[in-house]
């Protein structure tokens, strides 16, 4: 009795000891320091820094911009590779090399890949190049130090993860309820739209939730991709905390940052609530 | 002119074939039934009926027009699922206008049609629910109502109620039977269940190892199978090797010598006597001597299992008294000879 008891406790205990541990303390570390000043005194003057700024709101506004148009790119590219790779494969084994060949780059480091787009993504880069022999462009495309830039390598690097989402949900489709909408007159067309688009929605929901967030909060490749000529939170924070040592100034960036990333997610999802009555 | 028309239909996959040469009619109106063991076939030809599997070889015709290669959506039927195939993110009254919706009708006219059909199956008030939250019978209520709704000619039902328990079973066999006749719509209805067949169809196709075995109603299939798998698979049958067969003299060859002809005899055509006891006898009888094996009641009939020739031949009488009849004691069998069906037997 008292075994099992103990044993509910852990079971109870545990997840919420790693949960308090590894999120909630840091979290409430940065708030904190973002409430206050160096010596300790609570203070709205942070977000005001940040709030009455234009600086800040450009940053702001590139970094959600950067993420949104990102996660949408991902979507659109993702779902037919999905579609491809769930529906179309018919050998296992190919369709395993494929799933493998898009989460491969998830094992290596984000510095490397991102430096690999340094390379692609240069004057005399690959992507040049062929679009300069395809005669797409006379002179070379000025792309690193651009948002295209960061959105190029933000769109590789997350990518898989809507695929997987996605994947997943179309491989639980029961295949009979698309013969029902065939067998009652449906067109190819109006399937799809009609049962296999909605019956994905929360797949494509987890998918982008996560594009987004690890957008809007990704460092290294916009640090590395933008050659310092494009901004975002996450550059502005990572400054704060490694150079210029203000927790203060940094936390508050980063409450920012997390605030609006869930204001987002939220709007888009009441949005698509109301939209799907 | 049949509404379909199977003709010389063939399925394979892979190496596997799942039909050989299938043909079957079905007329307007009419209730048939596919009866057979699991894996014989049937969802396979009802699957090509609705166009969701293309056959190899044959044609399939609906009021004469050849059908074989149009796609699905373009069918003139509908199909109920076995797993009713409902749509989970629409309402019920949604997922019965699906139909209507699809072949042109507004918004308006497809509600009052989805409406009209969900009253039909009893389902008038429960149009506003999602699928999740009704039980299997008024799921499979939703499924009916969304495959008549468009009123098609010829209607698939691959086994609809299999999931339901016994009694509800019972309950929509009568339901879906009246419902068949009300609107006239003719029924291309899997089951393996062969009282259901029996008790619902106009007629009845046995398959087997993707073939037609025979076609038929009720009383012919049971009274007349057209070969031993047939004879087995419907009802319970005494399978006896014929020696010689003039008229109704019939002598019939021990178990150990089979002869290419089968005598197909029913446990309820089989009367026992005493031995010695000529009462009742008649001139087209066939009499066995046969000695007492095993006796038993199974609900209101009871069961006498006797031994003869090598045979274990089954005796039935209604009612539980087993008529004083022990395990050993000597007994003639006797056998109307009209009572006994000829097969001309394939395999020797
Ligand atoms: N898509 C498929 N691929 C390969 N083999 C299949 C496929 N569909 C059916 N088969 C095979 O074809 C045969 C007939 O299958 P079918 O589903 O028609 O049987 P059934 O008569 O409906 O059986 P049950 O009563 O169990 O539903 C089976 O041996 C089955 O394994
Ligand atoms: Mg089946």
């Amino acid at each position: 009795m008292i075994n099992s008891r103990s044993t509910v406790a852990a079971l109870v205990f545990l997840p919420l000891l790693f949960f308090t541990a590894f999120f909630l303390v840091p979290l409430t570390v940065v708030a904190t320091a973002s409430f206050t000043n160096g010596d300790g005194v609570p203070t709205l003057a942070n977000y005001a820094r940040i709030l009455l700024d234009t600086y800040h709101w450009s940053v702001i506004a590139t970094t959600f911009r950067l993420g949104i148009v990102t996660t949408l790119i991902c979507i659109l590219i993702g779902y037919p590779l999905a579609w491809y790779l769930v529906r179309i494969v018919k050998f296992r084994s190919w369709r395993r090399l494929c799933v493998i060949l898009l989460i491969l780059p998830l094992f290596t480091s984000n510095i490397v890949r991102s430096f690999g787009w340094m390379v692609l993504l240069g004057r005399n880069g690959l992507v040049n190049e062929t679009l300069q022999m395809a005669g797409l462009t006379e002179r070379p495309l000025r792309l690193l130090g651009t948002e295209t830039g960061i959105l190029i390598g933000l769109v590789y690097i997350l990518l898989p993860f809507v695929v997987l989402t996605i994947g997943n949900a179309l491989a639980k489709i029961d295949h009979s309820l698309e013969q029902a909408s065939a067998d009652l007159g449906a067109s190819p067309a109006a399937t799809f739209w009609r049962v296999t688009f909605p019956l994905t929605a929360p797949g494509i929901a987890a998918g982008a939730i996560i594009v987004f967030a690890l957008a809007v909060s990704a460092y290294v490749t916009p640090a590395l991709l933008s050659g310092g000529r494009v901004t975002v939170l996450a550059v502005l924070v990572f400054q704060q905390y490694s150079s210029v040592f203000d927790f203060h100034y940094g936390g508050a960036l980063a409450v920012t940052l997390l605030v609006f990333t869930m204001a987002i997610i939220g709007i888009s999802s009441l949005v698509s609530r109301l939209g799907a009555r | 002119m049949a509404l379909l028309s199977i003709e010389g239909v063939s399925k394979s996959f892979g190496s596997h074939q799942a039909l050989k040469d299938v043909s079957l009619n079905v007329e307007a109106g009419e209730f048939v039934s596919l009866l057979g063991p699991s894996g014989c076939g049937k969802t396979t030809l009802l699957r090509l009926i609705a166009g969701f599997l293309t056959a190899d070889r044959g044609t399939i015709r609906i009021d004469g027009e050849d059908i074989t290669n149009v796609p699905a959506h373009r069918r003139p039927l509908n199909t109920v699922f076995q797993n009713y195939a409902l749509f989970p993110h629409m309402s019920v009254q949604d997922n019965v206008a699906y139909g209507p919706r699809r072949s042109g009708a507004g918004r308006v006219e497809a509600a009052e049609r989805a409406s009209e059909a969900l009253s039909l199956v009893g389902l008038g008030q429960m149009g506003d629910r999602y699928p999740r939250q009704l039980s299997g019978g008024q799921q499979q209520r939703v499924a009916l109502a969304r495959a008549i709704v468009n009123r098609p000619k010829l209607l698939l039902l691959d086994e609809p109620l299999s999931a339901l328990d016994l009694q509800l079973r019972r309950r929509m066999q009568v339901e879906l039977k009246q419902l068949q006749e009300k609107l006239g719509v003719a029924f291309v209805f899997v089951t393996h269940d062969q009282e259901e067949a029996m008790a619902m169809s106009d007629r009845i196709s046995v398959l087997s190892e993707g073939r037609i075995q025979q076609v038929g109603n009720g009383a012919e299939i049971y009274r007349r199978p057209a070969n031993r798998f047939v004879a087995e698979f419907i009802g319970e049958a005494n399978l006896l090797s014929i020696d010689s067969a003039h008229g109704f003299e019939i002598v019939f060859a021990p178990a150990d010598q089979s002869t290419n002809r089968l005598g197909v005899v029913r446990p309820e055509h089989v009367r026992i006597l005493r031995e010695g006891d000529t009462a009742a006898l008649s001139e087209n009888d066939v009499r066995i001597t046969a000695e007492v094996a095993a006796v038993a009641s199974i609900g209101g009939t009871t069961d006498i299992h006797c031994t003869s020739l090598g045979y274990e031949i089954v005796a039935r009488r209604l009612g539980l008294s087993d008529g004083g009849f022990k395990p050993g004691d000597k007994v003639t069998l006797v056998i109307a000879g009209d009572d006994i069906h000829i097969i001309e037997s394939e395999r020797s």
